[in-house]
């Protein structure tokens, strides 16, 4: 009797990796993990798409920022740029800048390294008082 | 003044005069600072050069020109076109320091609007080649300074509008990249940057 519990259990077990297996994984942009809120993060509009090309020998970004909400959300980004060791560089163009998006509006904003030695970016979100 | 009504208003006039906050520090790079309508805030320069240093950099105009073949640009005329007393070097000070961060561009500062220029060191040293007290083979020979390729200049312009107690102002900040061999616009882009503000009932 124990036997066959433990054959049942073990029935069970493969058939649930199975279908674990079989379900569609759904894969996160390992880009959008570069994006930093700052502050409370229910109240900012969410970064959707990453897309990251190459502008005349810099590194560009551009970041798609979805309003979910009923409001018109204002908020600040600022891009930081990461050399290969991972040192941010900055410029004076690498500032907090103002946006207001609109509910239910998709914004894109962005950015392009200030030097050709930098290899990595992050996008700072922070709420501004509506 | 009745004695009676003297008393609380000295108060509230003390309590008003004591509404005033230390001065502080904000950090330039962020939003704390103070936005007016009728000025352009340093917030305004910033967001300005940083879209035009965006747009600049990422124009095809741009590609050819890397760390081993930079261009030369000098800084021209910005026209301000605004009732304001401004320094446009806050601008364009902005965009040429990031320029040359990207490796692209090197401004000169032997030449500059007006045909003035901007460090007038360039052409001084150069007349010391018959000062006894220099060694002249040290001395800056003529011919040597390197003649600007683009020119970068432009205009700011301000549209004030007022509604009631509710003030607009509007400016444009708009740069050009001339081609000075050609005397062609090679790039040309705007920022606009619009503030409002309700003026209080009381004390507006």
């Amino acid at each position: 009797m124990k036997n066959l519990l433990c054959i049942a259990l073990l029935g069970l077990a493969v058939a649930c990796q199975a279908s674990n297996t079989q379900a569609p994984a759904v894969e996160r942009d390992p880009n959008l993990a570069k994006v930093l809120y700052v502050g409370e993060v229910s109240l900012m509009p969410s970064a959707e798409a990453i897309v990251v090309s190459n502008a005349n020998g810099l590194l560009a970004v551009q970041a798609r920022l979805k309003n979910g909400q009923p409001h018109e959300r204002k908020l600040e980004y600022q891009w930081e740029w990461l050399d290969e060791r991972g040192i941010v560089v900055s410029s004076p163009s690498t500032t907090w800048i103002p946006i207001a998006i609109r509910p239910g509006e998709l914004a894109s904003v962005q950015g392009t390294a200030p030097t050709p030695a930098c290899v990595d970016f992050r996008l700072k979100l922070s709420k501004l008082p509506n | 003044m009745n004695a009676k009504l003297l008393v609380p208003a000295l108060c509230l006039l003390s309590l008003a005069a004591s509404c005033g906050s230390p001065a502080k520090r904000v950090d330039p790079s962020g939003n704390a600072g103070l936005t007016t309508t009728e000025d352009i805030n340093f917030k305004d320069w910033q967001v300005a050069a940083a879209a035009m240093v965006e747009s600049l950099k990422g124009d095809p105009v741009m590609a050819p020109y890397n760390v081993d073949n930079r261009a030369i640009m000098m800084v021209s005329n910005v026209k301000n076109k605004t009732s304001l007393h401004l320094d446009t070097n806050l601008l364009t000070d902005k965009i040429r320091i990031d320029l040359r961060k990207s490796g692209k561009v090197l401004t000169t500062t032997a030449v500059g609007a007006g045909g003035k220029a901007e460090e007038e060191a360039s052409a001084q040293v150069r007349e010391l080649k018959d000062d006894p007290m220099f060694d002249s083979s040290t001395v800056q020979q003529d011919g040597t300074a390197v003649a600007p390729k683009f020119a970068l200049g432009g205009t700011i312009t301000q549209i004030k509008t007022k509604s009631g107690r509710d003030k607009e102002s509007y400016f444009n900040f708009k740069l050009t990249l001339t081609d000075l061999k050609t005397g062609l616009a090679v790039w040309e882009d705007e920022k606009e940057v619009v503030k409002q503000e309700t003026r209080p009932l009381i004390g507006g």
